[in-house]
């Protein structure tokens, strides 16, 4: 195309050439102190797409896009250089101009637009303001990675997603979330807290949340990330669990559902008057309540459903999302949370049989599943015996084959060990049990049926998440500030929010439950020369975990001493004084021999004396999106390629992992790990500390196995060493499809080298 | 020699080649000439997928906010990606299955096109999503010029083979009197024909497609259309497995192997297998004129995509050992690799569906007794 005839249509409508030089002071500035940048290689890539009468903003949109693609292993600067280009690009749109306004004018004129929330202006002071905004350093906004603009573009700024207006840039995101969390902290301390906190989030110490990114300084007051919502086996409480599902859907929630109480297909109604249709419609019914709301452009509603592994109707609810079967008999836009204890598992490790029940016609087994497992296993083997209980016995091995089977084609069957949810909790299981986990399987808390939507009686639990992002952290201490930060501007979350309902806001408030967990693990390990599947992490690990949990405790405990112990302290475990390192799996200290470093003696008292503010406060969650902000790896996960593209909403992004140049030969990367073990062993040493629950994956390589099947074998091994080890939850499995193109010119992925076919697009 | 559905002689099947041997009997997969077909075949069956579990109902909404030139060229594209599913749901069982001599060429052709009988429903299933009345598509498929005139040459093999194949299978060689007209039959020529009906098959899957592909993930890079670009790129993974099955093909008759004839026939069809590939190139090309012809795109526009058709070109045309046309060895849309591959794709929970997993490469074996004394 030539240049010099190439005509630009302005933003009044006027058209105009093409001022070249324009775009190259643009350029250059973007480039400023970055390595390895060709400012000519991104506007020859870009030109070809310029047309005649293209936009002034199509034209930039052009030059970050050309810009992104540019992103490799050998210049991962580009990544810098396309987030300074769309930096810029937002802000020209969001403001007119490149420079932000003052923090107070900011305010005022979103209020105005009822885009903030109008108490940012009633709780603080013009001085106040003048505070904060010498605090603000817009020049952060430079340090964000591509991945991570084209989050807070798609997700987090305030925005009408309608017009594609943009209203914001992100260090005003972060020091008003902090304004807003702070706001009802004494006068003399609460701007001290708001800095500290700004600094922290700013810096990318703490991963904060979508919701509360996207939500926190809006009118929107509901930021709780996880909702757990249990039925009932009566239509009334299946029609409330319903329409609590549809009220947390439309606000941006992810849902757990415990649907495991619901009578198998052909059990009696009203004493036989009518034969009961099973479980199907209902979870159909359940599923299109979740898919009712596409939670305002931000996420798109899902949720995982809990039943028990022994229920009459297991082996149609395993298949419930595989793509064999028809319409009537699937429900596949559902995940599921299959659910286990040591009984199951005994079962087939004798090459027993497992008998299935119904739950409706063996209540109190269904009750001693979650709260006693000795009665649970006194109570099944009771009524294998009995003779007028309606079962079906099948053989363990088969069953298990089943699911993991399920497990490993749909990649979304998750587990849910409900013993040691239960027997290694926070919660006291008699008082309070836990009988189902969320979406994303790293939530475990108690829950409590509604008989209709307004039923104070009933519960249904939030949990409220935020991370350490561990690649920030130089020494362990820091994690005693970070913790109190995050602790306290949590804690203020809870009585900030609205509760959409009142079973919602009886268990929050009572328990003020928290989620704490970790981003950048991977990074962390490579920092300090550990390794996944060696070992080499473990004491590590242990060190980590145990000075997270301690310093999150702690935090929780001066809370405590300020405002008072949560309303429900006493149904916690912790109000006995017994600590997670006092209920955690023995097995782990046979491979991980690493000592405690921390008092947790003195703090096992101060914690009996003044209780808990939070009756949990860690869990380990996916946290895919919001690590990518802080350029970080996700969650606890290995990354699958030194450059990684993620795909979400917002189509393909490029990351490269963090320090590339000087760790390359220290990442391991996914699929170079051989085999799960070393990530299970760790996973059970994050599982000694963490009081919730962890979402770990477990991953099959098939080109590793003979004929390139995952042996069943493998499933099973690796599903016993899950439980040995401790852990509460399984997550995604992962499995590597080979699907590839071979004109990869750009190296950006590590792939294995497979056995080629002969010439062939996939490797076979 | 007539086709039969059961051929009842016996005879060693390694010794047979992949077409006009003897007629297949019985559909046995222990013993194989080409294991790559049964790894195809095994392939391809894992990756089964249905539209349905792909969620289009954001793409509507995005349709609806679509300016008339970019409507133009995500229809046009969609009408065309039909029409060739619909062609090769069909053609190669219809018109070489009666050829095929080998069982496990046989399984793979009928595999091949099932899979792009799936393809052909995820059309409808977007189509009917985004449109309020789907036939105003379907319908114009075959009233559009620009459509049909690339459906002849796509279709002219496929119905040239057939023909002639037909008189081969109920007259044998020889000059035979039909319909009062002379028509001389001859299994080199029926050879040929096979042959260069492969390279064109080769060419639909290897260009065409791709050029197709290009437009729908450029809909995807900019976040709007995303659930189409999930099944596209679903039916993209297929289609991968697809060309490297005609590939294979061109090469193992090119050299020899399978039937020294064929690698006679592939020497002296070379320009005309070159101009199969620039024919191709250049409908594309014009194409891309037609899709861009009222207007371009962020990330793609008609000089893009041109480039885009030559380096594909180029590439596959390497692959079956022939020489390049265009000379262009960089990819210019080098985002495309990132739709297709799923190696290096991590995906946010539950917020899109994973598009990579496999069905049923498991190895059900279990010796449960070596769990036996495991303490939990």
């Amino acid at each position: 195309m030539n240049q010099a005839t190439l005509l630009i249509t302005k933003r009044s409508g006027r058209t105009e050439p093409i001022d070249l030089e324009k775009i190259h002071r643009v350029l250059n500035w973007a480039a400023n102190g970055l390595e390895g940048i060709s400012v000519s290689q991104v506007e020859l890539n870009a030109q070809l797409q310029f047309y005649n009468g293209i936009t002034t903003s199509e034209i930039h949109e052009t030059l970050i896009k050309s810009a992104a693609d540019l992103i490799s292993a050998e210049i991962p600067d580009y990544q810098y250089f396309a987030a300074r280009l769309n930096i810029f690009h937002l802000r020209k749109k969001a403001y007119n101009q490149f420079e932000p306004p003052h923090l107070r004018c900011q305010v005022k004129r979103l209020v105005d637009m009822n885009r903030y929330d109008k108490h940012l202006l009633e709780d603080y002071s013009y001085d106040d303001y003048e505070q904060m905004n010498s605090w603000i350093d817009h020049s952060r906004d430079l340090n964000f990675a591509y991945a991570a603009v084209k989050q807070l573009e798609g997700k987090y700024l305030v925005q009408d997603r309608v017009s594609g207006e943009y209203f914001e840039s992100p260090q005003f995101l972060y020091m008003l979330v902090g304004a807003a969390l702070f706001a009802k902290y004494p006068e003399e301390t609460r701007l001290d807290f708001v800095r500290r906190f700004y600094d922290a989030a700013s810096l990318f110490k703490l991963s904060l949340p979508t919701p509360i990114m996207s939500g926190v300084r809006t009118p929107t007051r509901q930021f709780s990330s996880c909702v757990l919502i249990e039925s009932d086996d009566s239509l009334d409480s299946i029609n409330a669990s319903a329409t609590a599902i549809v009220r947390y859907v439309s606000q941006r929630a992810g849902i757990g559902i415990n649907a495991g109480r619901i009578r198998a297909i052909g059990s009696k109604i009203r004493s036989g008057e009518a034969f009961h249709t099973g479980c199907v419609p209902f979870y159909k019914y359940f599923q299109s309540a979740v898919k009712s709301c596409s939670q305002g452009g931000v996420r798109g509603g899902a949720a995982t459903l809990f039943y028990p592994l022994w229920h009459l109707e297991v082996e149609d609810l395993l298949v419930l999302k595989n793509n064999r079967g028809v319409e009537e008999n699937r429900v596949r836009h559902l995940d599921y949370g299959v659910q286990l204890n040591k009984t199951m598992y005994q079962r087939l490790i004798k090459n027993g049989h497992i008998t299935l029940f119904s739950p409706d016609e063996v209540p109190d087994l269904y009750d001693a599943f979650f709260s006693d497992q000795d009665e649970f296993e006194r109570l099944y083997t009771t009524y294998e015996q009995a003779q007028n209980i309606r079962k079906k016995t099948v053989k363990a091995v088969d069953l298990f084959a089943t699911l993991m089977q399920e497990r490993a084609s749909t990649g979304r069957i998750y587990i849910q060990n409900v013993d040691h949810c239960n027997t290694h909790s926070p919660f006291n299981p008699y008082k309070a049990p836990i009988r189902q986990s969320n979406l994303c399987l790293e939530i475990a808390l108690p829950t409590k049926p509604l008989n209709d939507i307004n039923d104070p009686e009933g519960e249904i639990a939030l949990c409220t998440l935020a991370a350490f992002n561990l690649g920030e952290i130089d020494d362990l201490n820091e994690l005693d500030e970070l913790a109190e930060l995050i602790v306290r501007a949590l804690d203020s979350l809870l009585d900030y929010q609205n509760y959409p309902v009142k079973a919602a806001e009886n268990s929050s408030l009572r328990r003020r439950t928290l989620g704490i967990g970790v981003i950048n693990y991977a990074y962390y390990l490579a920092k300090n020369n550990a390794r996944y599947s060696d070992g080499s992490g473990l004491g590590l690990t242990h060190r980590t975990f145990e000075a997270i949990q301690y310093y999150l405790l702690k935090a929780s405990n001066t809370l405590a001493k300020e405002f008072g112990a949560c309303e429900a302290f006493g149904d916690t475990t912790y109000s006995e004084g017994v600590m997670p390192i006092d209920s955690h799996k023995a097995e782990v200290d046979k491979y991980c021999g690493e000592p405690l470093f921390l008092d947790w003696d003195s703090l096992r008292s101060e914690i009996v004396e003044h209780g808990l503010r939070n009756s949990t406060l860690s869990a380990l969650m996916p946290s895919e999106t919001s690590s990518q902000i802080s350029n970080a790896t996700n969650g606890i996960e290995p990354p699958r390629g030194l450059v990684s593209v993620k795909s979400s909403k917002d189509g393909v992004l490029k990351q490269v992992l963090p320090e590339l140049h000087r760790l390359k030969d220290q990442y391991e990367l996914l699929w170079q790990i051989p085999n799960n073990t070393g990530y299970l062993q760790l996973v059970g040493v994050m599982q000694k500390f963490v009081d919730q629950a962890i979402s770990a994956n477990t991953n099959y390589d098939p080109s590793k196995y003979k004929d390139s099947k995952v042996p069943m074998q493998q499933l099973f091994g690796d599903l016993l060493l899950a439980y040995k080890n401790g852990l509460k939850t399984l997550y995604y499995h992962n499995t590597r499809d080979g699907a590839e193109e071979k004109y990869q010119d750009t190296a950006e992925v590590h792939i294995a080298e497979e056995e080629g076919c002969e010439g062939g697009a996939c490797k076979i | 020699m007539n086709y039969t559905s059961f051929n009842k002689k016996k005879f060693d099947a390694f010794s047979q080649p992949m077409f006009l041997g003897e007629n297949v009997n019985v559909a046995r997969y222990d013993q194989q000439r080409y294991p790559m077909f049964e790894r195809l075949i095994e392939k391809q069956l894992s990756f089964f997928w249905r539209p349905e579990e792909i969620d289009v109902s954001k793409d509507s909404k995005d349709f609806s906010k679509l300016p008339d030139h970019e409507r133009h060229i995500f229809l046009s594209n969609l009408k065309y990606q039909t029409l060739l599913d619909s062609i090769q749901g069909r053609s190669p069982n219809v018109v070489l299955l009666p050829l095929v001599s080998l069982p496990e060429l046989e399984t793979w052709i009928e595999t091949w096109a099932f899979s792009e009988t799936i393809h052909s429903r995820s059309y409808t299933h977007i189509i009917r999503n985004i449109m309020p009345d789907p036939s105003v598509i379907f319908d114009d498929i075959v009233n559009n010029e620009a459509i049909i005139s690339r459906a002849n040459s796509v279709t002219d093999y496929y119905d040239d083979l057939l023909e002639y194949s037909q008189v081969y299978l109920h007259h044998g060689e020889g000059t035979h009197t039909l319909n009062g007209k002379e028509v001389t039959i001859s299994k080199r020529e029926l050879k040929k024909k096979i042959f260069l009906t492969i390279v064109s098959v080769n060419v639909l899957e290897a260009i065409r497609f791709y050029c197709s592909f290009a437009c729908s993930f450029a809909f995807a890079e900019r976040a709007i259309m995303e659930g189409n670009a999930k099944i596209i790129r679903l039916i993209a993974r297929d289609e991968a497995l697809h060309l490297s099955g005609t590939q294979f093909m061109i090469n193992q008759m090119a050299n020899g192997a399978d039937d020294p004839e064929f690698a006679e026939i592939a020497l002296e069809t070379r320009n005309d297998v070159i101009a199969i590939f620039r024919e191709a190139a250049e409908q594309e090309m014009e194409w891309a004129d037609y899709l861009f012809k009222d207007g371009s795109m962020i990330g793609l526009n008609k000089d893009i995509l041109v480039q885009y058709i030559e380096f594909i070109t180029d590439s596959r045309l390497r692959d079956i050992g022939y020489p390049e046309l265009y000379g262009r060895s960089s990819n210019p849309l080098p985002w495309m690799d990132s739709w297709l591959r799923s190696d290096s794709v991590q995906v946010a929970p539950q917020e899109t569906e994973i598009t990579s997993y496999l069905v049923g490469a498991i190895d059900s074996k279990v010796d449960i007794d070596s769990f036996a004394d495991m303490e939990l």
